[in-house]
């Protein structure tokens, strides 16, 4: 008797161990999955990468052109049409989403203060919800919102036309501009940031804070120099994940940035503020219709590329940052 | 700081000190810091509250019930056409249904795996940073990738004719139309 049971148990795995099996094969696909999509991605985007080489970052002629020559060379490969400078895209990309993140840091961080230590009760019972429905908007509602207010009121009221003649032979000033970018994505990321942010503040332990104001210390300082510093890491994490999803917000940004490949120069004085745009990530919208063209496709999937890589590595530098932390016994 | 009141000395014997005693002093820079937090804090309730009722304002005097089982007729880009929101609903619905529906269990179990087994230790670090990357990736890149998969030609012979219930004639390219 005894041996067959031993028997049965040796020739059928527990029920434990088909579950980890099942699992595990399950977990072994989805790495594969996600590994060759990967891969796919980079394979797809090596005939663009390999023509250019480093001159893919940097500038030389102009995007739309250069797009319009890989357009009209059509579905025959030859290898004129891969060239590709994206340095219009890539500095409109560092312009608006560089300026909207550090923007929406500050922002956040006293929203976030704000709603943890300083908010009135009643305040704070509004504001927590408000956050959460501003986190969840769609980008396309922001984007059209933007559209039908900021745009007709900068075109109408702020931008003179002695601006708009001054760059008339380059673009047009017509409100869809780089400060409307800005504004908009700033107002899209912080209630990332803000929910992030106020969920690290609220887990620093409350003897810290009490033990500061023991002291004498006031609330302000406390706030400042006990929890803000003990919530770092998560204050990390959600400007990572806020950045990240700045750099792949592309349909909002289509709709709002001007979507001309023009590099907005700093040296323009306050025409700068108005001048259209089109980062990395939206580029791919306006092109996706001619994607059956070899060149074109190879160009938006370097761009998917660079913009993947891109987030891999702010995930990278969110993850170095909190190691040193751990020690602590701080978590985000 | 302040003289305390001894005429409110409990008989416990400590010295009951009046809010404002105890409060610590605030510099002009700690009130300069509590008044952008405070405008920061008014901001986001002016913006939500602009947000919202912008949306219906401009939204809702167009809002009829009967739009939402009508079809659109011609085409939302050109503005031609007016009409029905049935078929961009129905996409968003079918979309986020059936999305869902496939994600929850994969999901669910990778989770499992990954907290209760998580045996070959190399395999379930490579998952999570693949589920960490692909969490992260860039909404158009995961696009992106889905355009060229299934537009491959060699899908065409095994792909559905279209339905003819639900698909109206001026989209051919697009099976469904999303609102998003």
């Amino acid at each position: 008797m005894e041996y067959v049971l031993k028997d049965e148990r040796t020739r059928r795995l527990s029920q434990d161990q088909r579950a980890e099996l099942l699992l595990g094969a399950l977990a072994l696909g989805a790495a594969i999955l996600v590994y060759a999509m990967l891969l796919f991605i980079i394979v797809k985007a090596w005939p663009s990468y390999s023509h250019n080489k480093l001159d893919w970052f940097i500038g030389g002629g102009h995007v739309d052109q250069q797009l319009q020559a890989m357009f009209d060379a059509g579905s025959q490969a030859t290898a004129t049409p891969y060239t590709f400078h994206a340095w219009q895209l890539i500095w409109s990309s560092i312009l608006i989403i560089g300026t909207s993140v550090v923007l929406s840091f500050f922002i956040s961080l006293f929203a976030a203060v704000f709603i943890v230590e300083f908010a009135p009760a009643p305040m704070r019972r509004v504001l927590t919800p408000v956050i959460r429905l501003l986190a969840s908007v769609p980008s396309v509602v922001y984007g059209l919102i933007a559209v039908l207010t900021i745009v007709p009121f900068l075109a109408n009221h702020l931008i003179t036309d002695g601006q708009k003649e001054s760059v008339a032979f380059i673009v047009n000033l017509n409100g869809f501009g780089l400060i409307t970018a800005i504004v908009v994505l700033t107002v899209m990321i912080s209630p990332i940031m803000i929910a992030v942010f106020a969920d690290g503040l609220r887990t620093v332990p409350a003897l810290w804070k009490e033990g500061s104001l023991a002291l004498g210390v006031n609330r302000w300082r406390t706030t400042w120099k006990i929890t803000v510093r003990g919530a770092r890491p998560a204050i990390v994490a959600g400007t990572v994940l806020a950045s990240a999803r700045a750099l792949g917000e592309a349909i909002m940004l289509a709709m709002v940035s001007g979507s001309v490949a023009f590099a907005p120069n700093p040296a323009d004085g306050l025409v700068f503020f108005f001048e259209p745009s089109r980062p990395l990530g939206p580029t791919i919208i306006t092109n996706v219709e001619n994607l059956s063209f070899p060149a074109i496709k190879a160009t938006l999937f370097a761009i998917g590329g660079v913009l993947l890589v891109s987030t891999m590595i702010l995930s990278l530098i969110g993850y170095l940052v909190k190691q040193p932390m751990k020690k602590y016994g701080i978590r985000a | 700081m302040n003289a305390v009141d001894t005429s409110r000395i409990d008989p416990g014997g400590l010295p009951r000190l009046s809010p404002e005693q105890l409060k610590a002093p605030w510099k002009k820079r700690d009130r300069i810091g509590l008044v952008i937090c405070w405008i920061v804090g008014v901001f986001f309730c002016v913006v939500a509250a602009a947000i919202v009722l912008f949306i219906f304002v401009q939204g809702v005097k167009h809002l009829r019930p009967e739009l939402l089982w009508t079809r659109p007729e011609g085409g939302f880009a050109d503005g031609s056409g007016g009409g029905g929101l049935f078929d961009p609903l129905a996409g968003t619905l079918l979309c986020a249904v059936m999305a869902t529906a496939i994600a929850a269990p994969i999901g669910v179990a990778l989770a499992v795996w990954l907290s209760e087994f998580g045996r070959p230790f190399g395999l379930a670090r490579a998952t999570e940073a693949g589920v960490e990357m692909i969490a992260g990736a860039p909404s158009i890149v995961l696009a992106l990738f889905g355009v060229v998969i299934f537009t491959n030609p060699r899908w065409d012979s095994c792909r559905a004719r279209p339905m003819t219930g639900l698909c109206s004639a001026d989209r051919s390219s697009r099976p469904l139309r999303c609102c998003r």
